[in-house]
């Protein structure tokens, strides 16, 4: 496997006919890198993630991960490399205990008894909620959902983990725990959020969408300290440059 | 309009069943082009009319009880085939895991409450009215006329297959006096509220409406295969009337009759004389029976102290059962 | 805890409950099915003024309630709602039988078929989860599609209630009397949670679909691995 886990080329997407949603993107993600994805709303962060999943299959250009195309045919060999985490906790816990909704990835792709509980574990583990393996999800907390959403996804072991707004609600202790998650996660990772701090603290590279295309690809320091062109885009200086 | 078990011979029970599973094949048969767009949709159409059948209201006179279909509204958004096969979906769902009609009955509850309101109202009315294109007045004339017509038509069933079936003794005029106008007006009200949701749903997202345009090739099929089924029914049922009309008791059972009254009907079948059989042998006191009985209580009640003495009897091994095996596992 | 609450954790409850250990619960779904059928059959042949026979019935659900722990107290609980049904109709053959001796019979007959009828279901409800009773389906050559929409009601349920408590909500704010939803606005508030349902759902089925859940190509994933 080449180091590029993740090659876009020329990529355009419509929802609609003739009237694009993303145009002329081309990027490539290395292996481990952490990439933040910022931009104003409509500017097409979701659809992007949309893409890579194979959830929206009908694109122009070429999008690769993993050297798998992704297309309707290669669905199900990509899945298992690409872990996605909804912005809605709830989508993706629709089963009755965080147990259960841990398992459900692993029980789809083959894990059974044992084994299969090994997995949930250790996916409960890496976010820290060993404890509330039994909980009924109605009784979680929003920082609690959120943890075990990203469980959830884990359990499956992607390569490449999508994260779609994930500090949204959260209080600050929680978006604390969170970032020290996905801090320790030894994953690639693509986040999208408009939580510009958030982005700051968990990724080491930018991509801005703006125009439906990508504006500038650069380090964090670069674009989250511009404040020139982040207002362009609609967007603030992360606060924790603003006092300074 | 869920039927019970109770209700419902096994003739019946498996004619309704022979009748529906007929439907559903044409139905999942019609859906294999688009079922990965639409199955999601169909799920939480279905959840919708699930809550939605929660709200049940009591027929007073009958025990029967009447709440909206649904078939309607989900052919409306679905199309018929989908629309069906959700309904076989929620249907099964209230059997299984909630006890709402029974698990013999569900042929007949699937073709009371899913059929008419999706192949009559969906197929047929809601394509009649919708097929040169939306307006409001069409959807709400498609709407009210499509539910007040297959929830008249469910309730007609749910009389005739109870009346076939021989087991209550209401007389058919009052069953059926009480059960057709609560159900048109029920018909009426779930008419009115399916317009309204559909309304909406086609002044904000008109794409999720079924119309024939969208599916023309299907449409114009559908028209035959509902005239197919309904014919169908028609063979089946005029079948099981006549069998049962024709069907003297003999033997035992005929001399059951003479005693306890002539009330007693029976299924035509071999069953229940092996089951009294099992019965005469399994008592075990002395005046157990019907024949030397004056009284039809009387009757009964021999045989019912005794079966009660038998069910606590094996309660009372099932219980010493458990004892033993905790203690065994105690050591 | 507001009645959305109280649905949610129900369901929930249910679900646990069905989720156990106990044989009863390991026990292959079709084989419960069958059994199931059998007795309801044997129910239904037996003819409502035969009471002694239907009592005799008993036997099964009173040996199946005590041996496997099946609460009768919840059972009725959860069940009520059909127990009044049937219970009305019993009654209603006493009412309208001319002969009341007849009737009398009739009722207790009628009533304890019905009873009898919910034990045994109940007995399937109790002891098995839904994901089971729909693997069962599919390896009795139920359609998948069919399969599938009722994996999907049930869960979709969860987030329809969860979707109705919030938009009553915020309708119980905004709105001068507590008297419920009017009328007047039933289309709106129906048709936006329609939408937003289907939004929602879409997110879940992807969401599943995204953790391997290809449900055309379920079975075959999981012979894959089985070889």
């Amino acid at each position: 496997m080449s180091l590029e886990i993740i090659k876009i080329n020329d990529l355009a997407f419509e929802y609609v006919k003739n009237r694009k949603v993303l145009k002329d993107v081309s990027f490539k993600v290395n292996k481990g890198e952490k990439v933040g994805i910022i931009g104003p709303n409509g500017a097409g962060k979701s659809t992007l993630l949309r893409i890579l999943t194979g959830l929206e299959c009908e694109y122009n250009g070429s999008v690769e991960i993993a050297d798998l195309i992704v297309s309707k045919k290669n669905l199900k060999n990509l899945r298992k490399n690409i872990g996605y985490v909804f912005q809605d906790s709830d989508a993706q816990m629709f089963l009755t205990t965080v147990k259960d909704n841990v398992a459900f990835g692993p029980a789809n792709y083959g894990y059974t008894g044992e084994e299969l509980d090994t997995v949930v574990n250790e996916a409960l583990k890496e976010v820290g909620i060993e404890k509330l393996i039994d909980s009924p999800i109605y009784m979680l907390s929003g920082g609690e959902k959120k943890l075990a959403s990203i469980a959830t996804v884990l359990a499956v072991k992607p390569e490449v983990l999508l994260f779609d707004e994930p500090s949204g609600a959260l209080d600050s202790k929680n978006r604390r725990r969170l970032i020290n998650v996905i801090n320790s996660l030894n994953k690639t990772l693509l986040v999208t959020s408009h939580d510009l701090d958030f982005i700051y603290d968990t990724c080491d590279r930018v991509l801005l969408l703006g125009n439906n295309t990508i504006v500038k690809d650069s380090k964090k320091e670069d674009i989250l300290t511009d404040k020139n062109l982040l207002e362009e885009y609609g967007l603030e200086l992360p606060l924790s440059f603003v006092s300074r | 309009m869920h039927m019970a078990d109770a209700l419902l011979s096994p003739a019946v029970a498996c004619g309704m069943y022979a009748l529906s599973a007929g439907a559903t094949a044409v139905s999942i048969n019609k859906l294999r082009e688009d079922e990965d767009i639409l199955v999601p949709k169909m799920g939480v159409l279905g959840a919708f009319v699930f809550a939605a059948q929660m709200a049940n209201f009591t027929i007073p006179g009958t025990g029967a009880s009447g709440h909206i279909c649904g078939g309607m509204l989900l052919s409306a958004m679905l199309g018929p085939y989908a629309g069906f096969v959700s309904m076989i979906g929620i249907l099964l769902i209230q059997c299984l895991f909630f006890a709402d009609g029974g698990l013999m009955a569900l042929g007949g509850n699937i073709w009371n409450m899913a059929f008419y309101g999706c192949f009559l109202g969906g197929a047929v009315i809601w394509k009649l009215f919708t097929k040169k294109g939306l307006t409001r007045t069409k959807i709400v004339l498609a709407s009210v006329i499509g539910s007040t017509v297959s929830l008249s038509l469910g309730a007609f069933s749910v009389t005739l297959e109870t009346l076939i079936s021989k087991i209550t003794t209401l007389p058919f005029g009052v069953f059926l006096g009480a059960m057709i106008p609560i159900h048109i007006v029920i018909g009426v009200v779930e008419g009115l509220l399916t317009a309204a949701v559909l309304i909406f749903v086609y002044e904000t997202r008109p794409e999720f409406l079924w119309t024939e345009n969208a599916s023309e090739k299907d449409a114009k099929m559908s028209a035959k295969s509902v005239i197919a089924i309904l014919a169908v029914m028609t063979v089946v049922l005029g079948a099981g009337v006549s069998l049962l009309a024709s069907s003297n008791p003999d033997g035992l059972e005929w001399s059951v009759e003479n005693v306890a009254g002539d009330f007693l009907e029976s299924a035509p079948s071999t069953a229940p004389q092996i089951i009294t059989g099992i019965q005469e042998k399994l008592a075990f006191m002395p005046d157990y029976g019907f024949k030397n009985s004056d009284s039809a209580v009387a009757t009964s009640l021999s045989g019912v102290v005794g079966s009660l003495i038998v069910v606590a009897l094996v309660a009372a091994g099932c219980y010493l059962l458990k004892a033993v095996k905790k203690k065994n596992e105690q050591v | 805890m507001n009645r959305y609450d109280k649905a949610l954790k129900e369901i929930c409850d249910l679900d646990k409950e069905a989720s156990g250990t106990s044989i009863l619960n390991r026990l292959d779904p079709r084989l419960k099915l069958f059994i199931t059928a059998l007795f309801l059959l044997a129910i239904m042949w037996t003819k409502p003024s035969s009471l002694s026979l239907l009592l005799l019935l008993f036997i099964y659900p009173v040996a199946i309630f005590i041996i496997f722990d099946i609460s009768v107290k919840k059972c009725i609980k959860r069940l009520k709602y059909i127990f009044e049904f049937v219970l009305i109709m019993a009654v209603c053959n006493l009412i309208f039988t001319p002969d009341k001796e007849v009737g009398f019979i009739m009722m207790i007959g009628v009533l304890t078929k019905g009873v009898l009828s919910i034990f045994a279901v109940y007995f399937l409800i109790a002891t098995t989860k839904i994901e089971d009773l729909c693997k069962a389906l599919r390896k009795m050559h139920v359609p998948n599609v069919l399969v599938t929409t009722i994996l999907l009601i049930y869960r979709y349920v969860n987030v329809l209630i969860k979707e109705i408590k919030r938009m009553a909500e915020c309708y119980s704010m905004n709105a001068v009397s507590d008297k419920g939803i009017s009328m007047k606005y039933a289309g709106a508030f129906l048709g936006n949670l329609i939408l937003r349902s289907i939004d929602k759902a879409q997110n879940v089925y992807d969401s599943m679909n995204l953790r391997g859940y290809e449900w055309s190509q379920y079975n075959e994933f999981r012979n894959n691995k089985n070889k």
